[in-house]
């Protein structure tokens, strides 16, 4: 099905973004086109595709663009509905639920994630937003304990939306652990959260295209690696000031 | 706020009494909203103290769900249980009620009362705590836009659809209902937030470059029928339309004119045609209300800022 069908995925490795959109194929088994933006310039073909906010992802499905990365996951869930795992719950309420914590990852979670990571802030600022971060993980780690029933994910048995939202993240997480010197993923006070973000970076649809820098089968080095390149992204991103993430 | 729902333990049921007809009655042991509402007796004494009378007008959420609790025992089983906690002037609260219009849902509307925040509210959204929530068999839900899909799902056999069924349109939809809750509105809030005239015609400038692409949408989307949905009501008429009493209202303040027949035809058009809906019309406040409760507005955050 995927075969015949013209599918594009305009991005740039490190992106959390644009996991978010190669994740949900991966889990579909769809084949793609990953068309690699060049950091710092904006390709005639994104600019075309999305002209409203000039950013990736965009995925380019038989020529027709879509833009905003929960917004790609769900198209992707609905045009692949048969193939893979659903990505979204069934039940009308818990995918009310899903969408719920994906719009707060973003609206709570991100902007806080990239003042420390990004931002020259000072060390009052570093660490308040840090707390903003770690407050944000434990309503997390509630809504694990609920939502995923004593299964691996948030979405259960497999990957799902909330997993998608989030787990994007644990690159940048670790990359700001590192390089503002606080733990965020507290082992104990965030327990739940810690064995899922283990488990998430050794999905097969999550390590399957992080093989920069990674050995093969060795998914541990392949996250921490992964928060490594990362790093070297958010130094190269913060020097440059040009955030392409959408 | 899945979690919050979970009753906390409450090992004495104390007797409520109704405030309306002073009768004691049990509490519904079965609902999960039952063991919310303990607190809510020492609430309504506390605003019928403050206010001499409890009006008939502005009925609390306290009281609508206290008065309500006599028929707790019939809550929690068969029928939809609907309640929508919300403001007359809140746009996010219109999006939900258009929606729950257009599926034709009753539903009861717990208003809040400004510049306090219920028991309810606060147990419902305890992560935002902001209106609309959307209480649909004792499980809230929250977020206006995410309560809308919710309602487009539950009540999917209802016409109309509000997202349309091809999973590209869909995308679509979705994507301009973002665009203007992340640029639009923002944009038109800073017209009356700003302080100097050229912050103001900043504001303005990005605001009628929104509604330009919100134009050209319209026309991609609509497919030369009337709304952004086509014939009916959409996902996409309901994320911008809900302003509109907003902006009418401002448009009677500042004079500026938003949609301009010359500029955006389409959406001039649009406009009266989607007021002038059923499924808005009894929802949408009127201007002069608007304009009111806008002044008002003003004159808090003009006091706050002398304040400070």
């Amino acid at each position: 099905m995927a075969g015949d069908q013209e599918l594009k995925l305009l991005g740039l490795w490190g992106s959390p973004f644009v996991m978010r959109a190669r994740i949900a194929l991966n889990l579909k088994g769809v084949g793609y086109e990953f068309l690699e933006e060049v950091l710092g310039t904006k390709s005639e073909l994104l600019l075309k595709s999305n002209p409203v906010y000039k950013k990736i992802p965009v995925l380019i499905h038989n020529g027709k663009p879509i833009c905003e990365s929960m917004i790609i996951v769900q198209y992707i869930d609905e045009v692949w509905a048969t193939a893979g795992p659903s990505i979204l719950p069934s039940d009308p309420y818990d995918r009310a639920i899903a969408r719920f914590w994906a719009v707060y990852i973003d609206d709570k979670l991100f902007p806080s994630l990239r003042k420390i990571v990004l931002a020259n802030a000072d060390d009052e600022e570093t660490a308040e937003a840090a707390d903003q971060v770690i407050a944000g993980l434990q309503l997390l780690e509630e809504a694990f304990e609920k939502f995923s029933k004593g299964k691996d994910f948030f979405g259960g048995e497999s990957v799902g939306c909330i997993d998608i939202a989030l787990g994007c993240y644990v690159g940048w997480i670790k990359a700001a652990e590192k390089m503002a010197g606080v733990k965020l993923l507290d082992k104990e006070k965030l327990p739940l959260l810690m064995g899922w973000a283990e488990r998430f970076c050794s999905a097969d649809a999550v390590k399957e295209f992080d093989a920069r820098g990674r050995q093969a089968g060795r998914a541990r080095q392949g996250a921490s690696s992964q928060a490594e390149c990362c790093c070297h992204q958010m130094k190269v991103f913060s020097f440059k000031k040009a955030v392409l993430v959408a | 706020m899945m979690a919050s729902l979970a009753p906390p333990s409450n090992p004495s049921r104390n007797l409520v009494t109704n405030p309306r007809t002073k009768a004691p009655f049990q509490i519904a042991k079965t609902h999960p909203i039952s063991d919310l509402l303990l607190p809510f007796r020492s609430i309504h004494t506390q605003l019928k103290l403050s206010t001499g009378t409890t009006s008939e007008k502005r009925l609390t959420t306290a009281q609508a769900v206290s008065e309500r609790v006599e028929e707790g025992t019939t809550m929690a089983q068969g029928g939809e249980n609907v309640k929508l906690l919300g403001a007359w002037a809140s746009p996010f609260v219109i999006r939900t009620r258009i929606a729950l219009n257009l599926k034709g849902v009753d539903y009861e509307f717990l208003e809040e009362v400004f510049g306090v925040k219920s028991e309810l509210l606060l147990e419902s959204n305890p992560v935002y705590k902001k209106i609309p929530v959307l209480i649909h068999d004792g499980k809230p839900v929250c977020e206006s836009m995410i309560i809308v899909q919710y309602i487009d799902e539950v009540w999917a056999t209802k016409a109309p659809a509000i997202l349309p069924a091809d999973p590209y349109d869909r995308a679509l939809h979705r994507f301009w209902a973002y665009y203007v809750d992340d640029k639009l509105f923002p944009s038109v809030s800073a017209i009356s937030r700003a302080q100097t005239e050229e912050a103001k015609a900043e504001a303005m400038e990005q605001v009628f470059a929104g509604l330009k692409l919100l134009e050209e949408a319209f026309q991609k989307c609509s497919k030369g029928k009337g709304f952004f949905g086509g014939d009916t009501i959409g996902y996409v008429d309901i994320a911008l339309g809900c302003i509109l009493a907003w902006l009418k209202a401002t448009e009677n303040m500042t004079g500026i004119k938003f949609f301009d027949e010359a500029k955006t035809p389409l959406l001039a058009q649009w406009v009266e045609r989607f007021c002038a809906n059923d499924a808005v019309r009894g929802v949408m406040p009127e201007t002069d209300k608007m304009v009111e409760f806008a002044k008002m507005l003003q004159a808090k955050f003009k006091a706050a800022a002398s304040a400070k």
